[in-house]
C-alpha cells in the first residue's frame, strides 16, 4: 500500500489534482490512497513522521509558507529514504535536474495545461507502481556514498567493479549504467564490503556475481558489462580459490 | 681487486642516483633491483670490453626497461637522458675543479674511490633541490604539455647527447687529453643549458598565447551573450509598447460587453504574442546567476549554438553561482567537452533535448548536463579512454583530457549516468575546507 500526499497552496488546484489523482487510482485498480491532501507543509510532514506506509508525495514548490516545496522534500526524504516524490510546479527557474539532484525527485511536472497535467500523473502513478512492486520483490542492501553532505546510495548487485581513479584520492565505482566517482582509498573500502567482492589487483576491487568470465592465462577478467578487469599474479590463485 | 668491485660499485650508484630522484613516479623495490642489476652489466661491460661506446648500450636499455614500467614513454626517456648527461657534466666539472685545486689527474686515477664516493656525495648534494624544481616545473606545464613540445625537447637533449659521445669516444680516439675533452664538455652543457632554456621559454610564451586566446574566445562569447540581452530587452519595451494598446482595445470589448469579440481577440491576438514573448526571453534568462564572465560566455554560446541546431534547450540555475573551487580555464574546457557531447548525442535523437543545470550547494556547486542519446552500449570506462568514442575511431579525444584535467583536484567528483535514453554528466566541485587544506 502507498500513501499518497498532495501539497500545494491553491487551494483551487489542490482539489484539481486531488481529484484527478482520486479518479485514476480507482480506474487504475491500483494498490493507493490519498492520506492527506493539504496547503501546510508542516501538516504534510506529521503525517509522513506517523505513516508506516510507502509515500507518493506531490509538491509544488512555491508554497507561501515559511518552507518552500524543496526544503519540504529534503525532510520528507529524511523521514521517508525509499518514498516517491513529483513536483507539480510553474517555477521555471528549477527543473527537473535539479529536483532530481537535491532530493532523487522521480519526476516533475509543469503546471502548463489542464490535460497535459492529468496524463503526466497518470504516468507518474502507473511508473511508481511498478517501481515499489519491483522492489518490494526483492530487498536489496545497498552501498552509501557520501559526497559533502549528498548521499548516493547504489545496489550492491548492481556495483560491477571498484578502480582507484587517476588521483590517487579518489575511487571509481562502475554499475553497468552509471560510473561515480568518490574520496577514499580501496584498503580501506576492501574491509568495508561484503565477501561478494574481491580485491583481484591493486588498483581493482570486483563483485564476483558480475564476472562473465575468467581467463587466467590472460590474467583478466571479463565483467557481464564487456569491461575488462585485470588480476595481478598474487592475487590470481586466491581469485580462483574463491570461485571454487 | 675488492677496490676495484667497490669502485665498480660506486660508479653504478652514480648512475642511478639522478635517475631515481629526477624519475617523475617512484619505482617498486624489485624494480629498483632489476635497474641497479641492468646498470651493473652495462658498467661492466664498458670498463671490460666495449670502453666509452658501450655507454649507448647502457643508455638504451635503461631507457627501454623505464619505458616499458611507466606509460609516459617519452618523459621517462627523457628522464633517463638527461640523468645521463648530468653525470657526465658533473664528472667533468668535479675533475676540473680538483685539478684546478691542484690534485693531478694521475692522483685522482690512482685513488679512484674517493673521486667516486666524493662524486657521490656532490650528486646526492644537488640532486634533491634540483629534482624538487624539476617536478615543481613539470607539475606547472604538464596539463599543457603538448607531444610536440616534449619531442622538441627530447630531440635537443639527443643531439646534445650524440655531440657528448661523440666528443669522448672520438676524442680519446684522436688523442684529445682529458682537459680538452673536460673542456668540450663542459662548454656543450653549457649550449644545452642554454638552449633548453630557449624551449622552456618558448613554451612559456606558447601558454600564454593559449590563455590569451581563450580570454579573447570568451569575450567574444560575451559579447553574444550582451546582444542576446539587448534583443530581449528590445523584444521587452516592444511589449510593454503594445500591452497599453492590448488593454485599450481589451476595454472596448468589455465595455461594449461583446464577449465573443473578446474572446476572439483574446485567443487569436494575446495568446501567440505571449508565447512569442515567453520564448523570446525565457530561455536564457537563468544566465544572470551565473557571475563568472568566462563561464556565463562559454554556457551562453554553447547552448545558443545547441539552440540554432535545432536542440531544445533546458536550462536551471536558480541561485547565484560566483565561487567554485577550480581553476576556470579547467572548467571551462571540461564543460565544453561535455556540452559539446551532449550536443552531438543529442543530435542524433528525435527530439534532440539538452538540459542543464548548475546547483549551488552549501559545500559545493554541482554542474549537471544531460540530453536525449540512442544508447549503443559502449561502457563509460572504455569512453573516457583515448580514441574510442561513439563517433568512430581517432575521434574520442575530448573525454580522455577532460578526465585527465579532473585528475588533477582532489575536490571534483564526476558522476556519469546512462539510463535508456538519457546520457547524464554531474560534476560536483566542492568546497575544500580547513582541515583539508592544511592537509596539502
Amino acid at each position: 500500500m502507498i500513501d499518497i500526499y498532495i501539497c500545494e497552496d491553491n487551494q483551487k488546484e489542490l482539489s484539481l489534482f486531488t481529484q484527478y489523482i482520486k479518479d485514476l487510482v480507482s480506474i487504475e485498480n491500483i494498490d493507493m490512497e490519498i492520506n492527506l491532501s493539504s496547503s501546510d507543509p508542516h501538516e504534510i510532514l506529521q503525517a509522513a513522521g506517523l505513516s508506516q506506509n510507502v509515500g507518493l508525495f506531490f509538491l509544488d514548490i512555491d508554497l507561501k509558507s515559511d518552507i518552500n516545496g524543496l526544503a519540504l522534500a529534503q525532510r520528507i526524504r529524511k523521514l521517508q529514504p525509499r518514498c516517491f516524490i513529483i513536483f507539480i510546479t510553474s517555477h521555471s527557474e528549477m527543473g527537473f535536474l535539479t529536483f532530481e539532484y537535491k532530493v532523487e525527485a522521480l519526476d516533475f511536472i509543469l503546471k502548463d495545461n489542464a490535460s497535459r497535467i492529468k496524463s503526466k500523473i497518470h504516468e507518474c502513478l502507473l511508473n511508481v507502481n511498478d517501481k515499489y512492486t519491483s522492489i518490494n520483490n526483492n530487498i536489496h542492501k545497498t552501498f552509501v556514498i557520501n559526497q559533502s553532505g549528498q548521499q548516493i546510495s547504489i545496489d550492491y548487485d548492481d556495483i560491477v567493479y571498484f578502480e582507484t581513479s587517476y588521483n590517487i584520492h579518489k575511487i571509481i565505482l562502475h554499475t553497468s549504467r552509471r560510473t561515480i566517482e568518490f574520496t577514499g582509498q580501496l584498503k580501506d573500502l576492501e574491509q568495508q564490503l561484503d565477501h561478494h567482492f574481491y580485491r583481484c589487483h591493486r588498483s581493482f576491487i570486483i563483485n564476483k556475481n558480475n564476472i562473465a568470465e575468467i581467463d587466467y592465462p590472460e590474467q583478466t577478467v571479463y565483467m557481464n558489462t564487456g569491461e575488462t578487469v585485470p588480476i595481478s599474479k598474487r592475487m590470481k590463485k586466491g581469485l580462483k580459490k574463491i570461485m571454487g | 681487486m675488492a677496490i676495484e668491485i667497490l669502485s665498480n660499485l660506486v660508479s653504478m650508484l652514480l648512475y642511478i642516483v639522478p635517475i631515481l630522484y629526477f624519475l617523475p613516479f617512484k619505482l617498486r623495490h624489485f624494480q629498483k633491483a632489476i635497474l641497479f642489476l641492468l646498470i651493473f652489466f652495462n658498467i661492466l661491460l664498458i670498463k671490460y670490453l666495449s670502453g666509452n661506446i658501450g655507454a649507448i648500450l647502457l643508455l638504451f636499455t635503461v631507457c627501454t626497461y623505464i619505458s616499458l614500467i611507466h606509460s609516459e614513454r617519452l618523459l621517462s626517456i627523457c628522464t633517463v637522458v638527461g640523468s645521463y648527461l648530468f653525470c657526465v657534466v658533473l664528472d667533468n666539472l668535479l675533475s676540473v675543479l680538483m685539478q684546478a685545486l691542484g690534485i693531478s689527474i694521475d692522483w685522482i686515477k690512482q685513488n679512484q674511490l674517493i673521486y667516486l664516493t666524493v662524486f657521490l656525495i656532490l650528486q646526492n648534494v644537488l640532486c634533491p633541490p634540483i629534482a624538487y624544481a624539476l617536478k615543481r616545473f613539470l607539475k606547472k606545464v604538464k596539463l599543457n604539455f603538448s607531444p610536440k613540445l616534449m619531442i622538441m625537447i627530447l630531440t635537443n637533449l639527443f643531439s646534445c647527447l650524440m655531440i657528448f659521445l661523440f666528443n669522448i669516444v672520438i676524442g680519446e680516439y684522436i688523442g684529445y687529453t682529458t682537459k680538452i675533452l673536460a673542456f668540450n664538455c663542459i662548454l656543450f652543457s653549457c649550449y644545452f643549458i642554454f638552449s633548453t632554456y630557449l624551449i622552456v621559454n618558448m613554451i612559456q610564451a606558447y601558454m600564454d598565447k593559449a590563455q590569451m586566446e581563450l580570454r579573447e574566445d570568451s569575450y567574444q562569447k560575451l559579447q553574444l551573450y550582451t546582444t542576446q540581452i539587448e534583443q530581449m530587452y528590445s523584444s521587452l519595451r516592444s511589449f510593454k509598447h503594445d500591452y497599453f494598446n492590448v488593454m485599450l482595445s481589451m476595454s472596448g470589448y468589455i465595455d461594449a460587453e461583446d464577449m465573443p469579440g473578446l474572446k476572439e481577440y483574446f485567443y487569436q491576438e494575446i495568446i501567440p504574442r505571449n508565447q512569442k514573448l515567453s520564448e523570446g526571453t525565457g530561455k536564457f534568462n537563468s544566465f544572470i546567476h551565473i557571475k563568472n564572465p568566462t563561464l556565463k560566455g562559454l554556457l551562453s554560446s554553447k547552448l545558443n549554438y545547441a539552440h540554432e541546431l535545432g536542440i531544445k534547450i533546458e536550462l536551471e540555475v536558480s541561485e547565484d553561482i560566483s565561487d567554485i573551487h577550480m581553476d576556470i580555464i579547467d572548467l571551462s574546457r571540461i564543460l565544453g567537452v561535455f556540452l559539446d557531447n551532449a550536443i552531438e548525442g543529442s543530435l542524433e535523437t528525435e527530439m534532440p533535448l539538452l538540459q542543464l543545470a548548475v546547483i549551488k550547494e552549501t559545500t559545493a556547486t554541482a554542474f549537471i548536463i544531460s540530453n536525449t542519446f540512442i544508447d549503443k552500449h559502449i561502457p563509460y570506462s572504455s569512453l573516457r579512454k583515448m580514441n574510442i568514442s561513439t563517433k568512430g575511431a581517432n575521434r574520442g579525444f575530448g573525454l580522455y583530457s577532460a578526465h585527465k584535467i579532473l585528475a588533477a583536484y582532489d575536490n571534483t567528483f564526476l558522476d556519469t549516468e546512462m539510463s535508456e535514453d538519457r546520457f547524464t554528466q554531474r560534476l560536483k566541485i566542492t568546497t575544500p575546507d580547513r582541515k583539508d587544506i592544511r592537509n596539502d
